[in-house]
């Protein structure tokens, strides 16, 4: 992730937000809710789709999962677009 | 009512167990319930230097398994609160293996039983091996101890979902060395997002407090340090406030984050801020 990058998304949070989300993906990951080996499979799926109208960088990915309430998680991808295909 | 046996754990070590056990104990013995502590360290016995009885012992757990004394004998009394408060210590040369089960099972169940104590507290070792399995097998209910890191908190989650298998469905979270200022500042997690990510009860919250250090030198319970000087301290109202909660579900969960207010207030305070100081 570039600088500028990091800056942009970091700007607001503070600390204990970051901790509090690199928990919750290691939870889920350690409960066996969502394995790591499915989410990365789900990255490279959405990579093969998305690249046959975009071209796009795949090392910068992210993902972020969150709690919308007590039943539903939410899983958002970032993926930085280079250019139109 | 029987008495209640409560495994105190962690996952991860280093979180203050020992301490919590100790200090907790001695706060429902000082309320004037009859507790049991016993150490579930088996060849680290850290438990009885913490309550300063460290001299005192004579005899472990393992020389009631044997049979070479009996359960009575075998149990240091804290005179500081005398008829209250006991201490099984446990082996400081044997292995964790050399205890079987079932024994360590029917020693506990017999102290509740014959000995009518109202509260058994288990301190677990670190680890989710051997010894936290015996320290566990007894138990009817679980505090897990926690700080606010996320390593800590990723074992207290591990060791949650192993109680499953012991069938312990009473447990709650204690975050321990909360340094409180930083949990304002948003540097710090804080001990309500812990338990929801956890999805577990908040028992209660200890501030980080040098107190503590003090009490460990002197081998002296919080409580007992805060008697001897007449002025109460954040980690001793921590304490004293989960011992309140452990016998009334109901009692409500004392919070020293809402409660802060940054000691350099004022005019000074104002220009600290401004100048991007924490405020402490």
């Amino acid at each position: 992730m570039s600088w500028w990058k990091s800056i942009w998304r970091n700007k607001q949070k503070k600390s204990a937000d970051i901790a509090k989300e690199r928990l919750h993906v290691m939870l889920l990951h350690q409960r066996g809710l969502l394995s790591k080996q499915d989410l990365e499979n789900m990255e490279k799926d959405l990579i093969e789709v998305l690249s046959k109208y975009l071209d796009i960088n795949p090392g910068e990915i992210e993902f972020e999962i969150k709690k919308v309430d007590d039943k539903y998680q939410a899983i958002s991808f970032i993926i930085p677009v280079v250019s139109r295909k | 009512m029987a008495g209640r046996i409560i495994v105190v754990t962690s996952g991860k070590g280093g979180v203050g167990k020992t301490t919590f056990t100790a200090n907790v104990g001695y706060a429902l013995a000082d309320k004037g319930y009859r507790v049991l502590l016993i150490d579930g360290d088996v060849g680290l016995r850290n438990l009885d230097v913490l309550l300063g009885l460290e001299r005192r012992v004579i005899y472990n757990i393992m020389d009631v398994i044997t049979g070479r004394t009996e359960l009575q004998k075998a149990l240091v009394k804290d005179k500081r609160v005398p008829g209250n408060l006991f201490l099984l210590p446990t082996s400081q040369t044997r292995f964790k293996e050399d205890i079987p089960e079932e024994a360590f099972v029917n020693i506990v169940k017999d102290a509740r039983d014959k000995m009518k104590f109202d509260f058994i507290l288990i301190d677990s070792p670190a680890g989710i091996e051997y010894g936290f399995r015996l320290a566990a097998r007894p138990a009817e209910e679980a505090i897990i101890v926690t700080i606010p890191e996320i390593t800590a908190i990723r074992d207290a989650d591990r060791v949650i979902g192993l109680l499953d298998n012991f069938g312990i469905e009473k447990r709650s979270l204690v975050v321990n060395r909360v340094d409180v200022a930083q949990v304002k500042d948003g540097n710090v997690l804080s001990p309500q997002d812990i338990a929801e990510e956890l999805s577990i009860k908040l028992l209660g919250i200890v501030p980080m407090d040098s107190i503590v250090t003090e009490a460990t030198n002197e081998g002296k319970p919080v409580v007992v340090i805060e008697n001897e000087r007449g002025k109460k301290s954040l980690a001793g109202k921590g304490f004293v406030s989960i011992a309140d909660r452990i016998v009334d579900d109901n009692a409500p969960l004392w919070d020293p984050i809402k409660e802060y207010v940054p000691s350099s207030g004022g005019l000074l305070g104002f220009f600290k801020n401004l100048l991007g100081g924490s405020g402490r």
